[in-house]
């Protein structure tokens, strides 16, 4: 046996987990090798010191007290601020259905979204029926010092091409300009 | 009448408290030793003894087999030790007086014909050793205690932490060759 494979098998032996002939091949190679013998008798020596080592004694009071400890917080109910665990099962087929829930929610949204839209799509480009009426919105209602607040969709499409032609809010004389463009529209 | 651990394991898991209480004080000690290895002072120990039992209370539908509990209480003894290492983050601590020195010393020591030198010198090893082990990364620290200290075998240490055996030997030697070098290069007599 080499030193190389009587070491590899130190630990092994050290914990008395080798076959009785690999055993014999050990001993038979630690009786003659020097190096090898010291290794092993530092490995034994630091496996018994370990197997020596005791937490530090305590009293039978003290045993008595924790024994007494842990009986009472067995029995106690779980700190408020921890939710209660549900099982794996529940807490799975919970999620399922939020999940579920959310879902049928916002493809509800998204169509009613899309809907509204649609209509009001159809609404602004439908040229032939100019006198349906049109909320102003917040922003244009001020701006054009407006005595009302519905306006046709016509009047609507001509405000906004109007308004692209004189630039965004606050130019000079815009709000002017607007509120003669629906004048001139009132008249018309 | 003194119960079988597996007779007391199945009344425990049927709701019997007495058969618990039974538990705790025959396994409490061993509990307390390889946490005390693990964090190092009395109080950490003893909140672990504490905790543990009361998860396996919490916990007792998840024993499978009867013939593992002790396995069991260690392995929950061990993850909450290194639960409890990693948020306080402490060195452990190393007894530095005699009235604090593992008690199987204290008792060898007293039955010896020694001399205080010797005694002195035994205590100082006992000390290095501790030391030794807070070098040692947690895996490794936690193997050699439940190997070494505490006499796991490698199967149960493979059982608790559900790796193969293989690991857990492979473990075991590296963490034995890292203290035998921590040991050595370290003044003083060698061990």
């Amino acid at each position: 046996m080499t030193c190389r494979h009587a070491i590899s098998l130190l630990e092994d032996y050290v914990d008395n987990e080798l076959s009785a002939e690999q055993t014999a091949l050990v001993e038979q190679h630690v009786s003659s090798c020097l190096r090898c013998r010291e290794h092993f008798t530092k490995s034994k020596l630091l496996k018994e010191r370990m197997s020596g080592f005791f937490a530090p004694p305590r009293s039978a009071e003290q045993w008595e007290q924790t024994t007494q400890l842990i009986l009472a917080r067995s029995q106690e109910p779980p700190p408020a601020f921890y939710r209660v665990q549900r099982d794996r099962t529940s807490q799975a087929r919970y999620g399922l259905i939020r999940s579920a829930v959310s879902l049928a929610v916002s493809i509800f949204v998204l169509v009613s979204a899309m809907l509204i839209g649609s209509n009001h799509q159809d609404q602004i480009s439908d040229s032939n029926q100019p006198d349906i009426p049109f909320l102003v919105t917040a922003s244009l209602y001020p701006e054009m010092k407006l005595d009302r607040t519905v306006i046709t969709v016509a009047e609507q499409e001509q405000l906004t091409k109007g308004m692209l032609l004189l630039g965004p809010p606050g130019c000079l004389g815009r709000s002017l300009l607007l509120a003669d463009l629906l004048t001139e529209l009132e008249t018309q | 009448m003194n119960k079988s651990i597996p007779e007391l394991v199945t009344s425990f898991i049927a709701g019997d408290q007495r058969a618990f209480e039974d538990l705790v004080r025959r396994f409490q000690k061993r509990i307390y030793s390889l946490a005390y290895h693990i964090l190092g002072n009395h109080f950490d120990a003893d909140e672990v003894t504490q905790e543990t039992f009361v998860r396996v209370f919490k916990r007792r539908k998840e024993l499978h087999n009867v013939n593992y509990f002790s396995t069991f209480l260690a392995r929950v003894a061990t993850n909450y030790s290194i639960d409890l290492l990693r948020k306080r983050k402490i060195q452990r601590s190393v007894a530095e007086d005699s009235a604090t020195l593992p008690g199987n010393v204290q008792l060898d020591l007293a039955r010896r014909v020694s001399t205080p030198a010797q005694d002195l010198e035994s205590k100082r090893i006992m000390l290095e050793i501790q030391s030794a082990l807070d070098e040692l990364p947690p895996k490794q620290r936690i193997t050699v205690i439940l190997h070494d200290i505490e006499g796991y075998s490698k199967a149960e240490i493979s059982a608790m932490f559900e790796c193969p055996q293989a690991t857990v030997r492979s473990n075991l030697h590296i963490a034995r060759s890292k203290l035998r070098k921590i040991l050595k290069s370290r003044p003083g007599p060698k061990e």
